[in-house]
């Protein structure tokens, strides 16, 4: 069997929730890349799968002919309705992010930058002065959700309710998980409904309100009229949601691989002015995410003919390890200075939060080189793709070396 | 000296040109890609200027020619 032909079955048996994604995931794309960026898969009702950058660039490119009215694979559709402002097309689209765009452009999240940095910081002391730790429970849930949450403008006390939240959220996207559906959808999504609703409603008669996104978003403006409240909920659900997981888990894959790859530790710490350019590195090579579109007219996309209602999935994580797009894709250099990669998506559904991501990730690593002079795993953390789209590091146990001893000050 | 434009109908906000080079490149309060003294590029610049050209993943910036 020629290896175009096995890579034809590869892709028409594909899934993102194939048990053969939990260890294989970077070999089948590699193939699927190589021999088929475009194929159909015969999985979850059939759909386009779509691994290299130059064809996930047009699809995501092009909202006319590529709509987010669908956004998964299988379909996914929110009891609320569309996902705001995720699931609207241009241009109705740009009026519900004019206002977005500007309550979480760069200089707020530079302002909320100090407050991050202290919380990080406190964290790292607590691991140094232990000689080590469980990373994720101790550094990259606690910190992403925090800063993520109370740059929104959520209390302290309110963050941990809305983390089980998601956590049910997450689960209930497997297609099998039909008893966790209905949970959802019977008591957790009215509960969250109405605790989104009673805090934007709160917040909007509250005489001088913190200046955050919640009171924002109690002001946005959808064109010439305000948002109503049932669209402020929807769309804070939607940033709670984008908010606690996707910079958890691509943290945590990059606190795993500099505690692995000790040179390239060592280069952050000799050289902390490199550590941007890590961070879109990390971004790049630990994209997390994979976005769906439904096709609207008759196209061709890699030479494969579209139909209208056609769902197409795009694989970010293979896009971004493209060697055509990336000369030396799979490996993770910080000295790659040209790096045009999709992690926060392209094209006008670019990643809401992707300024506050970029502030979290450099942050954690800044903190994290300036205790810490060495990162060792103690056991080698358990890699595996979750059912959510989600490619999740479980735990990562590590020793460490203190850059000075914590506390003697 | 080159100069640089940025094509507000592509940028849509990654905001990797500001960071790369701050001296020529800033954001809006939308958080959208504008560039500072007519995109003027100091000599010493070119290199970076070119280096967040080839960053953006929207494509939306060019080098035009002075004169």
């Amino acid at each position: 069997m020629s290896s175009a032909r096995a890579t034809g079955d590869l892709v028409r048996s594909f899934s993102l929730f194939g048990p053969e994604m939990d260890t294989k995931s970077e070999e089948i794309y590699r193939s699927m890349r190589s021999d088929c960026p475009v194929g159909w898969s015969e999985e979850l009702g059939g759909y386009w799968v779509v691994s290299s950058y130059d064809a996930a660039s047009q699809v995501l490119r092009n909202p006319a002919v590529f709509s987010s009215a669908e956004i998964a694979v299988p379909s996914f559709h929110d009891e609320w309705g569309p996902m705001l402002p995720q699931q609207v097309d241009p241009p109705e689209h740009a009026l519900y992010r004019r206002d977005l765009n500007q309550l979480l452009a760069p200089a707020r999240v530079a302002a909320f930058e100090a407050w991050a940095r202290e919380f990080a910081g406190d964290l790292w002391d607590r691991i140094a002065l232990r000689g080590g730790g469980e990373l994720k429970a101790e550094f990259c849930v606690p910190y992403t959700s925090q800063v993520a949450m109370r740059f929104l403008g959520f209390a302290p006390d309110e963050i941990e309710q809305y983390q089980e939240w998601n956590a049910r959220i997450l689960a209930s996207l497997d297609p099998d998980a039909v008893e966790a559906k209905a949970e959802l959808a019977n008591d957790i999504k009215p509960r969250i409904y109405e605790c989104l609703a009673g805090v934007l409603s709160a917040r909007a008669s509250q005489t001088n309100p913190p200046d955050d996104v919640i009171t924002g978003l109690t002001r946005a403006r959808r064109g010439d009229r305000p948002y109503s409240l049932d669209e402020q909920v929807r769309t804070l659900h939607l940033l709670i949601n984008a908010g606690l997981d996707t910079t958890n888990n691509v943290i945590g894959a990059s606190l795993w691989f500099l505690a692995g790859n000790s040179t390239h530790l060592d280069r952050l710490g000799s050289d902390p002015t490199s550590i941007p350019a890590a961070v879109e590195e990390f971004a790049r090579y630990f994209n997390n995410t994979a976005v769906a579109r439904v096709v609207t007219t008759e196209t061709d996309l890699g030479g494969c003919q579209l139909k209208p209602g056609d769902l197409v999935e795009v694989l970010l994580p293979s896009a971004c390890r493209d060697d055509d797009a990336f000369g030396d894709g799979e490996a993770v250099r910080f000295d790659r200075l040209t790096n045009p990669h999709l992690s926060f998506s392209v094209g006008p559904h670019r990643c809401l939060g992707s300024h506050l991501a970029r502030m979290e990730m450099r942050v954690a690593f800044e903190t994290l080189v300036d205790r810490i002079s060495s990162m060792r795993l103690v056991s080698p953390g358990k890699v595996r793709w979750e059912s959510t789209y989600v490619r999740k590091i479980e735990q990562i146990d590590v020793a460490i070396v203190p850059r000075r001893v914590v506390g003697s000050d | 000296m080159v100069r640089v434009l940025i094509d507000a109908a592509k940028c849509h906000g990654h905001a990797r040109c500001s960071l790369i080079l701050p001296a020529v490149f800033d954001t809006d309060e939308l958080g959208n890609g504008v560039v500072v003294h007519e995109g003027e590029v100091p000599e010493v610049l070119e290199g970076r200027a070119r280096q967040a050209i080839l960053n953006c993943p929207e494509h939306a910036i060019t080098e035009v020619d002075p004169s």
